[in-house]
């Protein structure tokens, strides 16, 4: 299932259970399903999209590659190196790699830290004096993302969103990573902020030659951003393909719902689209469907979907977890 | 069809440590029942304490609140809270963003909704229990008899906002604000609840003022749009006119911006520079002009006058409010924008 | 919601038991000789030698404390056989060579006093401190709110002796308008009980009830900024019921908790309040106690506060899961 080359990162049967509530004294524990069996490769230098909605898991996944959860089963190689169990001293060189951009830019910021103790701590805990000075390569880099050098001593509560979330990446690029996992990066913004970020982000990408994993629930802004995109639906990846394949031609159910509910900007589309309506809601991950998890809101589902997990599958240029694909 | 909601010139201003901040400024609109309107504005426009006024929920407050508002031939900026308060829940009804913490969490879903029928309609607890129960059938909750026990924290997100919106209907209301309803949701639930909101209002034909940032959204349901920014309107008209054939620069930005489904994903998208401004210092003038591209069509008077909002062409419902001529707009309109929409 | 009863039962059965057998130990740890310790102050070598032989020093520490437990199931016997014979009835928690009393029989004779004095002041100190707070919550910024907050401050800065003390000398001596502060028992003589309650029930009432005044008041001002209050506006709800139904219900919650609390710990005896006025409660007992180094008494008293903290926190608990239905008991 290699479709990718030497990917720079690589992750087979990924898998995170939440211990939940119990059940009585001595009742079982409820268990989150939160990823079960994931696979996925991203090559060097592409944009991977991960989406889905609330539960999917697509938050999950981007911590697990990150390292800052645990996998209960299965891999994340990065780099050739098997990180999945890692410890903190042994991931410290990796982040160096392998960077992470948040979603609320006002949560993700210490308040008490000025800009440059934020973009300046990755120096510091790697011990790394980049020529000309810490404080030098700080002032470089809040330049490469459009803030202004001297705001090297202002703290977050004076910034705006936007320019928080410049920050975030800021404090991302320091050390010239070569994979950011950007977890809903402009959910949070304004939307006329939300275009400078993207834009920022892609520039950033080709002049860096960085690879991206960019985790949304936004349909239309991972669009702008990814070259492959895969869909997450209760733990499990549904579809995988590249960007054009996957907007033009989905192959998932649940793929052709989710872009006939993303609304347009404009009234004659709304006709023009075929309209899917899912009923009832996402179920509860700790349980989950038997065999396809989202037979329960599908209009094709049949026996197989109860008892057999479909697997994922290439269709031409689509991978597709479905019995009865489109 | 008279105008079931009208507004006259309401302002908004808030004294702040830091100084007034002019949350609404002179804004004017009215909506019909069984219409919808969206007001589309980001953080700061001045949309939801334009809501709130609408509501009379400032009364009390610090807010200095000036204008008319006329709710069903009732005025409510002059009225007292006594008075606005027999219309609030009967007349004019509102859902907001968070399901989750405007609902009461120690009341069930089922004594917030009979609540709110109790309180304009003297009948026994059982019938408004029974009222409940019928408010959450018609919104599409299964099993409403059972639900109607269930606290809030027990719904999930798009059935909590399905029973705020039973919550809000219960007494036929013939206005109902939505403010950011489906902001929180995921967009399979929330092309549910839009769809939701457009069958009721075709069955009561009840006037929908939906509050929004997302002009998506706003091609859904809406029929009429209003455009705010920095506590203005800036923007008037149908959907069809607002969305295809916009006037204004920050339409012009919103529009071109916006990531799409449709078009070359390949293009960088067009930006607008800067961001909204902080509403203790609005910028002089037009508010937009700072992150303006087209000022120098103009001159000297974005800078310092703020434009009047008028019609785009004589007696046409669309109206906008900038300096730059009907003529300029349409060339860099013809030119610039329209090819990227 | 039984099983979740029953686990926190267990697991505050086992609580007491470690506070037991921690006070037990301490008894044997400390380096005087217990039989020593346990004959008291007032004490002759023949006693010494006597309760040597009773507390059956010779045994293992462990022995004795399996006879300390098994006294409290089934009673026991001091001495048995000889004309020193003490019986000491289950629930015996030792027994008192200073008063020549079981401890269990001192505990239940002075357990009046106190419940007396802690839920009367309690009831005092709600009814004050929630309306306070109320109106203060209510009237916030105004001089109604500057002032009983102020005196709230002021109250909660005074010490309950000093405020005893005070109270005693206008309202005892100088006025004469209530009798020394005492304890009859309620059922034979309710007014006197009451008159001679009534001190203690202010003294303690107002540090209290200051310190609720305050609770009450920034949680009812916190929760008037939630946005359910903004959707019971919304429908129309009047002020009243605004603040009663939908304010005051979701900020009493924190403020129940507190209560059983303070109210659990308060029956394991208000010690300075009945020190201050003399008054025959547990609090007087487990200080007498201490001083007069009477260790069985003292080891009573600590597992008989212990017994109410235990309790109260467990209907503590049981009362937010009922209060609050997010909260899932597990």
């Amino acid at each position: 299932m290699t479709s990718v080359n030497n990917p720079i990162l690589s992750v087979q049967g990924l898998t995170k259970h939440f211990p939940g509530g119990r059940d009585g004294f001595f009742g079982k524990r409820d268990v989150v399903q939160a990823v079960d069996g994931v696979n996925f490769e991203v090559a060097a230098g592409e944009a991977l999209g991960l989406v889905g909605e609330s539960g999917c898991g697509k938050s999950t996944t981007g911590r697990l590659i990150t390292r800052l959860l645990e996998p209960t089963a299965g891999t994340v190689t990065f780099e050739g190196q098997d990180i999945s169990h890692f410890s903190n001293s042994q991931m410290r060189p990796i982040r160096t790699q392998l960077q992470m951009i948040f979603q609320d830019p006002y949560a993700s910021l210490n308040p008490r830290h000025t800009v440059g103790t934020i973009v300046s701590t990755p120096f510091k805990i790697n011990k790394i004096t980049p020529e000309g000075g810490v404080k030098r390569r700080v002032q470089e880099i809040l330049e490469i993302v459009g803030l202004n050098p001297e705001h090297y001593n202002r703290y977050p509560h004076e910034f705006s969103g936007g320019q928080r979330q410049r920050i975030g990446i800021a404090r991302a690029l320091a050390l010239r990573p070569k994979l950011i996992v950007a977890d809903e990066p402009v959910s949070a913004l304004d939307v006329s902020i939300q275009a400078q970020i993207i834009n920022l982000m892609k520039d950033l990408q080709k002049d860096f030659g960085l690879t991206f994993v960019f985790i949304a629930h936004d349909l239309a802004v991972v669009r702008h951003f990814a070259q492959r995109v895969a869909v997450m639906y209760l733990g499990n990846i549904v579809e995988i393909a590249d960007r054009d394949t996957l907007y033009a031609t989905p192959k998932h159910p649940y793929t052709k719902a989710l872009l006939s509910a993303v609304p347009e900007a404009d009234p004659d589309a709304i006709g023009a689209r075929e309209r899917i309506r899912l009923t009832g809601d996402v179920p509860n991950p700790i349980n989950p469907p038997s065999g396809c998890r989202f037979r329960t809101r599908c209009w094709k589902a049949a026996e197989i979907c109860a008892t057999q997990p479909p697997a994922l599958l290439q269709i031409g240029k689509t991978q597709v977890a479905c019995h009865f694909p489109e | 069809m008279s105008a079931f909601l009208e507004v006259k010139n309401l302002s908004v201003a808030f004294p702040t440590e830091d100084g007034i901040v002019q949350a609404v400024d002179s804004l004017s609109f009215s909506v019909e029942k069984g219409k919808t309107l969206g007001i589309v504005g980001e953080s700061g426009s001045g949309k939801s304490v334009t809501s709130l006024a609408i509501l009379g929920l400032q009364k009390g407050s610090k807010a200095q609140v000036s204008g008319e508002i006329w709710v069903d031939g009732n005025e409510i900026i002059s009225s007292s809270e006594s008075e606005v308060r027999k219309l609030r829940g009967k007349a004019m009804s509102m859902i907001f963003q968070d399901a989750l913490a405007a609902l009461h969490p120690y009341y069930t879903v089922g004594h917030q909704i009979a609540e709110a029928y109790l309180v304009h309609n003297k009948v026994s607890k059982k019938v408004a229990a029974a009222r409940a129960v019928e408010m959450l059938d018609r919104v599409g909750i299964p099993e409403p008899h059972k639900r109607v026990n269930d606290y809030p924290h027990q719904f999930s997100g798009g059935m909590r906002q399905r029973a705020m919106i039973a919550m809000a209907l219960s007494c036929n209301p013939s206005l109902l604000i939505a403010d950011e309803p489906t902001t929180a949701l995921d967009v399979t639930v929330q092309a549910q609840i839009l769809e939701l909101l457009r069958d009721l209002q075709k069955e009561f034909g009840t006037a929908i003022i939906l509050i929004t940032h997302d002009l998506g959204v706003v091609a859904e349901i809406a029929d009429d749009i209003l455009l705010m920014y920095a506590g203005k309107q800036i923007e008037f008209g149908t959907v069809r006119d607002v969305l295809q054939v916009p006037q204004h620069p920050y339409a012009w930005g919103l529009l071109t911006s916006i990531p799409r489904l449709t078009g070359d994903p390949n293009l960088a998208l067009t930006a607008i520079q800067g961001a909204p401004p902080s509403l203790i210092s609005v910028p002089s003038g037009c508010a937009f002009h700072p992150r303006c591209t087209y000022v120098e069509n103009v001159g000297a008077a974005c800078a310092n006058i703020i434009p009047e909002l008028l019609p785009v062409s004589e007696g046409k419902h669309h109206s906008v409010r900038c300096h730059m001529s009907a003529n300029v707009r349409e060339g860099i309109f013809a030119n610039q924008v329209g090819p990227q929409l | 919601m039984l099983k979740y009863t029953l686990r926190r039962i267990v697991s505050g059965t086992l609580v007491l038991g470690i506070v037991s057998a921690i006070v037990f130990s301490i008894f044997y740890i400390l380096p005087s000789d217990p039989a020593r310790l346990a004959c008291g102050k007032s004490c002759t070598p023949e006693l010494v030698a006597r309760i040597q032989v009773a507390l059956e020093l010779d045994q293992s520490l462990p022995v004795q404390y399996g006879r300390f437990i098994k006294g409290i199931f089934v009673g026991r016997t001091y001495l048995e056989n000889t004309d020193a014979a003490r019986e000491c009835g289950a629930p015996c928690l030792g027994y008192s060579y200073q008063n020549d009393l079981p401890v269990t029989e001192l505990l239940v004779d002075r357990l009046p006093a106190t419940l007396s004095i802690a839920v009367g002041a309690s009831i005092l100190w709600l009814l004050i401190g929630l309306s306070s707070g109320i109106l203060s919550a209510l009237r916030r910024g105004t001089w109604i709110d500057r002032t009983s907050q102020g005196f709230a401050l002021a109250a909660a800065s005074l010490q309950i002796y000093f405020v005893g003390l005070v109270l005693q000398f206008i309202f005892v001596d100088k006025l004469a308008w209530l009798p020394m502060p005492g304890y009859t028992s309620p059922f034979d003589y309710p007014l006197d009980w009451a008159k001679q309650m009534v001190l203690p029930w202010v003294t303690l009432a107002f540090l209290l009830s200051a310190i609720y005044s305050r609770l009450t008041r920034s949680g009812m001002i916190e929760t008037m900024g939630e946005d359910f209050v903004r959707t019971a506006r919304a429908k129309g709800l009047s002020s009243r019921d605004i603040n009663l139904k939908h304010v005051l219900r979701a900020a009493m919650t924190p403020i129940v908790t507190v209560f059983g609390l303070d109210l659990g710990s308060l029956l394991g005896g208000a010690v300075i309040t009945e020190y201050v006025f003399n008054i025959p409660g547990l609090g007087k007992l487990s200080t007498e106690a201490v001083t007069n180094l009477d260790l069985p008494v003292v080891t009573g008293t600590v597992l008989f506060a212990a017994f109410f903290i235990i309790t109260a926190n467990i209907v503590v608990d049981l009362l937010y899961s009922a209060l609050d239905p997010k909260v899932r008991l597990t």
